[in-house]
């Protein structure tokens, strides 16, 4: 993890299989050069907040977030980056392999951006890959934070 | 003074004349034309019961005053003075109001002054009267009698027969009088016995009643009561002998049954194990069995004259009292079940038969009560009681345990399904990579078997989803809102067309109704029957697949004229990972139908199927038409397997 570089996609997984396949995805898709990954939900809090939880140290344009992570769950991961003013307006894509309704319900009320299953078939996967980039990177405006 | 013509001359003077009027024996009076006394001798005034002529003419204004009956005075008088010299027998009332019969006659005789003067002259018949009135009635009696009187004379030979004996043997008066009539004797030659109560009789004793039996006319034999006495003359001497006789054949008949009656229920009472009890309207005891000692201890002199009642187990007093059966069941009949304190303590449960008891004319006088003993038959329905309700109590909480088993057994498949999406992604994706950007650096047999992983993990990405679908339609409360079917079909039909848009396939969406169901899961059971359908057309030269709704099982179908299957196998149907066709003929997970009939009964619906090899086959099901909701049968569809789809037991199974 490189938290000085300013990055692009901020990847929050894991699955060491998973990680692979989506860098591999990412990077297919001409998106691999500039992602921080956090390997659980402590990590992630610490790379957008520092490891005092007062000085930010970390910026992504794009948080792709799985749920079920070790120490702390997705969940309160994105609860945390919804209550904090300084990460409110940064688009959260929960990426899981969860199809939970109660998962995707409590969600959407913690206010994430965008919810997808990832697909089993791995062409159907590279392919939401690239359209999360296509729309998340170049098409979606976000206010100066 | 003399009448002209008189027959004899009178010897005498006036003094003889006035000498033998008052002498005589009969009364003699002379009255006025108008009747009205001039003399009454004494055998007159004593006959009439007056003291002299002056006490007569003071009380009775004329001689037609005396008749007894007003109606005849008039006649009375006119008789005298038309000088009819008749003898008549008139009743006449005497000074103290009794009644005197008297034989008058009489005559009108002019006098010198030219009036008439009325002569008459009667005699006391009073005794006469009455002895002849006595005898009428008596004749009467006998005549009226349901008796059978018959007299004869010290010879036997019958003197008299009334109308009773008419009746009762059967021969008329004119038939018996006169003669011995031995043939009423039964046993024929047993006069005997009759000849031996007539000397008595004729001895001047009356033999007391005796039953005796006598032969009718017609030859029937009779059983009779009969008394026989001594007939007297005037002068006490017997002259006949008299008998009176009725039926008893009746009498005896009934008194015989009474007896055999009295013998079958003394043997019945000393004899039953039930205890009959009598009691007057109070409830106090009249009469109890023996066998009370065996059932409740106590001795029948303990009982009677005690009310029952006080016997009685607190409980069931006041649930008696109160007529609300508690502890006490009270059956149309008259039956209760009671609790009664045994002499030792210990109660008993009595079932008690009652019924009241009636006088003649339907007063209440008491109850009349069978009591059995059912101690043991309650007590052994307690056990019963006990036992079922123990039994009750484990099925519930084994239903309890299977359905907590079900439900985690759901949890675990959906987990379990969940967790193997992870490492078969990254299968399917490691692969798909060496496949897509190693593919020139491998050998034709490792592209090969790079496919068949592939391949693979398309099955098992497939079974997965079915699973999770599975576990879902079970775990979850089915949302009831109106859903388009027809549009649902139509919609479902033209993607399966999409997938595969090489086929051409007859597909026909007929009408069909709205129902109310969860559209998620509705949606998959008609994908699930139309893929299939799809599916095993895809070897049939001119595939034909439909949609519709019959109106009379008002069951939404699919059809197709595909391969079929055996009607031998369709129990096997709608069993998870049964399947009727080889995997590499019609691939498939095995779960489709499991999970179409698992939706449809979370709906309270059913489903059902009609096939035949190479014929086609067509699906059935129902849905909920309005929105309310219907018994729920998830516990259904986790204990009956799907062997008879049919939950609602109707029997319709083809439109």
């Amino acid at each position: 993890m490189t938290p000085d570089i300013p990055v692009e996609i901020l990847l929050v997984e894991d699955n060491s299989h998973d990680l692979e396949l989506t860098m591999h995805a990412l990077k297919k898709n001409g998106l691999g050069n500039r992602i921080a990954v956090a390997r659980d939900g402590q990590e992630a809090l610490d790379f957008l907040y520092g490891m005092d939880g007062a000085s930010p140290n970390g910026h992504a344009r794009v948080i792709l977030l799985d749920l079920k992570l070790p120490k702390l769950s997705g969940i309160e991961v994105l609860a945390r980056i919804k209550a904090d003013a300084r990460t409110r307006n940064v688009p959260v894509v929960v990426l899981t392999a969860s199809t939970s309704p109660s998962d995707l319900a409590e969600c959407y009320r913690l206010g994430v951006n965008s919810y997808l299953a990832k697909p089993v078939d791995f062409n159907e996967f590279v392919a939401m890959t690239k359209a999360i980039g296509m729309y998340w990177l170049l098409m979606n405006k976000v206010p100066p934070t | 003074m003399t009448p002209a013509g008189a027959a004899t001359a009178w010897p005498g003077g006036e003094p003889d004349y006035r000498s033998l009027v008052e002498l005589a024996t009969d009364g003699i009076v002379v009255t006025s034309q108008e009747g009205q006394f001039f003399f009454a001798n004494p055998a007159a005034l004593r006959i009439l019961g007056y003291d002299s002529l002056d006490d007569l003419r003071a009380l009775v204004p004329n001689a037609a005053a005396l008749s007894r009956h007003p109606g005849e005075r008039p006649r009375m008088l006119a008789a005298l003075r038309a000088d009819l010299d008749t003898l008549r027998t008139v009743e006449l009332r005497r000074k103290d109001g009794s009644s005197v019969w008297v034989e008058a006659h009489g005559k009108p005789v002019a006098q010198a002054d030219g009036t008439m003067r009325l002569h008459s002259i009667f005699r006391d018949l009073t005794k006469e009267h009455r002895e002849r009135r006595f005898a009428n009635h008596l004749a009467a009696i006998v005549t009226g009698s349901d008796e059978a009187i018959i007299t004869k004379d010290l010879a036997g030979i019958v003197q008299s027969w009334n109308p009773g004996a008419e009746r009762l043997y059967g021969y008329l008066a004119a038939e018996a009088i006169g003669k011995p009539l031995r043939d009423l004797i039964y046993p024929p030659g047993e006069e005997g016995e009759e000849n031996r109560i007539r000397v008595q009789a004729a001895a001047g004793h009356v033999v007391p009643r005796f039953e005796t039996r006598r032969r009718r006319k017609d030859g029937t034999i009779v059983e009779v009561s009969l008394c026989v006495g001594p007939v007297r003359n005037g002068g006490g001497k017997v002259v006949a002998v008299s008998s009176m006789a009725h039926d008893i054949t009746q009498i005896k008949s009934s008194a015989a049954a009474l007896r055999a009656n009295q013998q079958l229920q003394t043997f019945v009472l000393s004899h039953m194990d039930d205890v009959v009890m009598t009691s007057d309207v109070d409830g106090r005891c009249n009469y109890v069995s023996p066998s009370a000692t065996k059932v409740l201890g106590y001795d029948t002199s303990d009982l009677v004259g005690r009310t029952v009642a006080l016997l009685l187990h607190p409980d069931d007093v006041e649930a008696t009292a109160r007529r609300r059966p508690k502890g006490v069941r009270r059956a149309e009949n008259g039956t209760v079940s009671v609790r009664l304190r045994r002499k030792d303590g210990a109660y008993a449960w009595i079932e008690s038969r009652s019924s009241p008891l009636t006088d003649a004319r339907g007063g209440l006088t008491g109850f009349v009560a069978v009591m059995r003993d059912v101690t043991e038959a309650h007590k052994a329905a307690e056990r019963l009681a006990t036992e079922a309700s123990r039994l009750e109590g484990a099925v519930r909480e084994r239903t309890a345990q299977i359905q907590a088993a079900y439900a985690e057994l759901d949890a675990f498949t959906y987990s379990v399904s969940h967790d193997l999406r992870s490492p078969l992604r990254a299968i399917d994706g490691f692969a798909r990579i060496l496949r897509d950007e190693f593919a020139p650096r491998l050998p034709p047999d490792g592209l090969h078997f790079l496919d068949q992983v592939l391949s693979g993990t398309k099955e098992l990405a497939a079974l997965i989803d079915d699973l999770l679908e599975f576990s879902r339609a079970t775990r979850f409360e089915p949302r009831r809102e109106a859903v388009d079917v027809h549009a649902m079909a139509k919609e479902e039909a033209a993607r399966l067309l999409a997938l595969d848009p090489g086929r051409a396939v007859d597909l026909a969406i007929g009408p069909a109704p709205p129902c109310h169901a969860d559209p998620r899961l509705l949606r998959h059971v008609v994908n699930n029957l139309l893929s299939n359908a799809f599916k095993f057309t895809a070897k049939t030269p001119d595939p034909q697949v439909e949609f519709g709704y019959t109106a009379g099982t008002q069951a939404y179908f699919v059809r197709d004229n595909g391969a079929g299957f055996d009607m031998a196998n369709a129990d096997r149907l709608f069993v998870p990972f049964q399947r009727l066709h080889r995997a590499e003929d019609y691939p498939g997970t095995g779960l489709g139908l499991a999970l179409v009939h698992r939706i449809v009964a979370r709906h309270a619906g059913r489903v059902w199927a009609n096939a035949a090899p190479g014929k086609g086959a067509t699906f059935w099901f129902t849905m909920p038409v309005s929105a309310r909701r219907t018994h729920d049968p998830y516990s259904r569809a986790h204990f009956h397997l799907p062997r008879n789809s049919n939950p609602k037991g109707d029997p319709t199974h083809d439109p």
